[in-house]
């Protein structure tokens, strides 16, 4: 197994093909992270939700 | 039912699956090892793939798309059948949890899908002069997209999410027998693409050295499949149970902390 | 278990002949939508006869998809799909026989138009026997798969382009077998490969659509 190119700049040009494979590289990441965070979020703001609507039925609670 | 589970144990693991709440605190427990083996997997895979693996003779280096592509388009398929199955699961079984893996699945493998057709087009042009070319193969991913969107759009237009659920998973088991259309095509319509390149009946077409890294990429992206379908069912299950007892508690933990 | 498929089979024949108006709009819209094709791209009959095959069929295939809704959204609206819900027949059977009623006012007479429609967009002589099978036989696939995607819409107020979306995918196969069909039989080969396929497809969606579609109005049509 050896590194495939003579320089970094090399990896990045790819013989004029890098375009075409770090767009695909950049654009399967951000798909992939975005798979990742999105659940995150809505697990978040579900929890959030949970516990604001108990803070407000206790706050209702005190007041009567 | 309960003497049934006491009747025989190996049914209770059956019971206890469909748990929204054991699914939930079992993959808690399992997220972090395994998001740990899928990233792993997946960053020394594309290392390996896109600096290290010897380029291809005719394509040159436009081929190390590949180790995204083929991943990408496994994972697509399986995810139609996994989504078929945990619905045909959820209307036999009548399992919540299923339905909620179902409904999980569908984005998961849509954006999967997508991610498939866009390296393919952006490995298209350099290899053929075109990002689009109507091939078989092509085509029948662009046919499992819009499958993975009917269900979505299925899913979400039905007010009430038993029904959504239910209508669903018949409209995902309707579009498996695509499915095997979709491989057969892959003979009858076979145009410009290359043959599949990967058969696990017989040994690789390709060379080790190429062939090695794709495995890790596949490991990898079935990792990432398996994490991401538990973070989307997990959010599915708080946002369904917000009204049971041990949301809540969770709520409150989360809310001190 | 035969006469629920015969009995809703006369039934919605005998409801489509009092509404004759709506049941030629198909046929209407398979003819009208052709002559945008020679104006859209050209009236050159050697052009326009490389394009007829896959014009005529995806015409049929929108015609269908037009009048496939109805097939039980009237049914829904009356009252009359909860009669046949608790009926005691096998609802697949009635499902079957409501199917078979849509093809023979869609799908049949579009099938009997097409050669008037291959003379209009000039298709080759030898094309029109094999359209007029494929057509004759891919017709009775899309009413039938389509029966399954309008079970399951057939509760929703904004159903209908819903339900394109979700029937236009499986109708995928059906088309490219169907124009192959006459596309081969153009091109002097032998045609009766792809229409045997079709066949298949056909007998495989009698078997099955109806039990899926049966399934679906179950679930669908309770809220």
């Amino acid at each position: 197994m050896t590194f495939q190119f003579e320089s970094l700049q090399q990896l990045l040009t790819m013989d004029g093909h890098g375009f075409y494979v770090w767009t695909a590289v950049l654009v399967s990441m951000a798909v992939m992270l975005w798979l990742i965070v999105s659940p995150l979020l809505d697990s978040r703001r579900a929890l959030k939700d949970v516990a604001r609507d108990i803070a407000r039925t206790a706050n209702s609670k005190e007041e009567t | 039912m309960n003497w049934l589970s006491n009747l025989s144990p190996s049914w209770q693991w059956f019971h206890r699956l469909g748990s929204p709440r054991w699914f939930y605190q079992t993959t808690g427990r399992w997220l972090p090892w395994l998001s740990l083996l899928a990233f792993t997997l997946l960053s020394a895979g594309l290392v390996w793939g896109l600096a290290f693996a010897p380029q291809d003779a005719k394509q040159g280096n436009s081929f190390r798309i590949i180790y995204l592509h083929v991943p990408a388009s496994f994972l697509a398929l399986a995810g139609y059948y996994i989504m078929a199955i945990a619905g045909a699961v959820g209307l036999i079984w009548k399992m919540k949890l299923s339905y909620m893996l179902m409904k999980s699945a569908a984005p998961i493998g849509a954006a999967l899908t997508f991610l498939a057709l866009f390296t393919g087009a952006v490995w298209g042009k350099p290899t053929w002069g075109t990002y689009w070319v109507w091939d078989a193969r092509v085509t029948s991913m662009l046919i499992l997209l819009f499958l993975y969107l009917g269900v979505l759009a299925l899913q979400y237009a039905f007010h009430s999410n038993d029904a959504g659920n239910k209508a669903s998973a018949i409209l995902a088991l309707v579009g498996t027998v695509n499915i095997p259309i979709i491989y057969k095509s892959v003979d009858w319509w076979y145009t410009l693409h290359q043959p599949a390149t990967i058969k696990f009946t017989s040994a690789p077409s390709m060379h080790p050295d190429m062939f090695q890294p794709l495995l890790v990429m596949i490991l990898g992206f079935y990792c990432f499949y398996t994490v991401a379908l538990f973070l989307f069912t997990r959010a599915e299950i708080l946002c369904r149970e917000r009204k049971s007892v041990w949301v809540k508690e969770l709520a409150m933990a989360r809310e001190q902390s | 278990m035969a006469s629920g498929f015969s009995a809703y089979l006369r039934r919605d024949l005998l409801l489509a002949y009092r509404r004759r108006g709506d049941a030629a709009s198909p046929l209407i819209f398979f003819i009208m939508v052709s002559t945008l094709i020679p104006l859209g791209i050209t009236p050159e009959s050697a052009r326009l006869a490389e394009i007829a095959p896959g014009i005529i069929w995806v015409m049929a295939l929108l015609a269908t998809l037009l009048s496939i809704d109805a097939i039980f959204a009237n049914d829904y609206q009356d009252g009359s799909l909860e009669q046949l819900l608790i009926s005691p027949h096998l609802l697949a059977m009635p499902v079957l026989g409501k199917t078979a009623a849509h093809w023979m006012v869609t799908g049949l007479p579009l099938t009997l138009a097409s050669p008037l429609l291959g003379v209009m967009l000039s298709l080759p002589a030898q094309g029109y026997v094999p359209m007029v099978a494929s057509l004759a036989l891919g017709t009775g696939c899309l009413s039938l798969i389509g029966s399954v995607g309008a079970a399951l819409t057939v509760s929703l107020r904004k159903g209908g382009l819903l339900l394109s979306l979700l029937v236009m995918p499986l109708y995928m196969p059906v088309i490219i077998f169907g124009s192959a069909t006459v596309q081969s039989a153009i091109d002097g080969f032998a045609w009766s490969g792809p229409l045997a396929i079709l066949g298949a497809m056909l007998a495989a969606s009698i078997a099955l659509c109806p039990l899926a579609a049966a399934g679906a109005l179950r679930i669908t049509s309770v809220n």
